[in-house]
């Protein structure tokens, strides 16, 4: 169990510090490339760079490979071919803008090692009830649990510092979680993804220096949903993401269809004189999280981020909670 | 608003605990016997397909609390 601790640890400094010292390389280096985007939320022209997915999957890389090397499971090797897949199908959009489509089915082929490898128990556990067995079905769901994942991150990805902010919450709930129902090998497998997020997150946090890009996010959600597959935790996983699922769940049903988020001509919040966020009444415009949010009244970016921080916190309680219920047996 | 996103959360959370149950309760003891090696591919299938549905319902009860809660926040 020491050499356990001793891997977590070294992992997760490695992936921490990974991350906070090459960001600002790889910001000046995107700066120089003229690879930034502008930040419509801000009064004045502000360019940021963009995507800063390269810096992360370093970290992650880093700090599975770390752990590998004291714990050499096949979940590690999974899960860290998951997310570097989960990677390149992101820095593809990154670079060249593809259709609605490109990313869910690009994802669904980074699911594949967790299948190839068997790194999974076809059981899926509910809280209170005990599990069900379902060979088959499982792998359907192997399948899409990764594209959710990935996708449902992006989609929160909308303001400076969510996406990194609250992959840091939902991260460090997964492995208090994976502890909880004594899965330690995952539980020190996930523990990296907290510290890289919450390092990539000093850079993010408004007023942004970097933005993650589908790179950066789909590699926080792809790893996210391998941990959730690999550790046996799917739905304890979905709990903790409720809000982001919130807001995808909003936006698929207002839009009724997988669009890209640049295809979107009616705006859903719109800003005021002094810069803070009000909802549209514009009917053709996607409902969304933010939209909701500032329905009653215009709130500044920063305190939109934080409503959304307190949703995490609140539906990572409720995960941490029916991580406890899986111990329990009706 | 704020407090009506709480509540979603919650009704949210509610949904998949009960709907977890359902699955255990009408899903697990499901078996097919009688059609010999095609016997766990039909099961997986009927399970399958009580999957979806219970998904489906669940969209269907997630939109109709959404519209009941929001409608009025944003007309829509």
């Amino acid at each position: 169990m020491s050499q356990e601790i001793i891997a977590s640890i070294i992992a997760c400094m490695t992936g921490f510090v990974v991350v906070y010292a090459v960001t600002p390389y790889l910001i000046r280096s995107l700066q120089k490339r003229n690879m930034t985007v502008k930040d419509y939320n801000k009064k004045e022209l502000t360019m940021v760079a963009r995507p800063g997915g390269p810096s992360i999957i370093l970290g992650i890389i880093a700090s599975e490979l770390i752990l590998y090397a004291f714990i050499p499971s096949l979940s590690i090797i999974a899960i860290l071919i998951t997310t570097v897949i989960s990677f390149f199908v992101g820095f593809i959009d990154d670079r060249k803008v593809m259709g609605g489509w490109f990313k869910p089915i690009g994802l669904v082929f980074a699911s594949l090692p967790i299948i190839f490898l068997g790194t999974y128990d076809s059981s899926l556990l509910f809280p209170l009830f005990g599990s069900v067995k379902i060979p088959l079905l499982y792998i359907g769901i192997i399948a899409i649990v990764i594209p959710i994942t990935g996708n449902t991150i992006n989609s929160i990805d909308v303001l400076n510092g969510v996406a990194s902010g609250f992959m840091t919450i939902a991260g460090f709930t997964l492995t208090i979680s994976l502890f909880i129902i004594q899965n330690y090998e995952i539980a020190i497998a996930s523990l990296p993804l907290g510290f890289i997020s919450l390092a990539f997150y000093k850079y993010h946090k408004i007023p942004s220096k970097i933005f993650p890009g589908d790179s950066g996010a789909l590699s926080l959600g792809g790893m996210y949903g391998a941990l959730a597959i690999t550790g046996g935790v799917e739905i304890v996983a979905a709990i903790a993401l409720l809000p982001a699922v919130i807001n995808s769940f909003l936006f698929l049903s207002s839009m009724k269809r997988i669009v890209e988020h640049r295809q979107i001509k009616a705006k859903p919040v719109e800003h005021t004189d002094d810069f803070r966020l009000k909802a549209t009444n514009e009917k053709e415009a996607p409902i969304t999280l933010v939209r909701l949010i500032v329905a009653r009244g215009p709130l500044s970016e920063k305190q939109i981020g934080y409503v959304i921080f307190r949703l995490a916190i609140f539906s990572s309680v409720l995960a941490i909670i029916t991580a406890f219920m899986m111990r329990v047996a009706i | 608003m704020n407090k009506e996103l709480y509540i979603f959360l919650f009704s949210m959370w509610i949904l998949v605990i009960l709907g977890g149950g359902f699955l255990v309760i009408v899903m697990g003891p499901l078996e097919i016997h009688g059609f010999e090696i095609y016997d766990l591919i039909l099961s997986s299938i009927v399970k399958g397909i009580v999957a979806i549905s219970l998904v489906i319902i669940w969209i269907i009860i997630l939109y109709k609390i959404k519209n009941w809660f929001f409608k009025k926040e944003i007309k829509f």
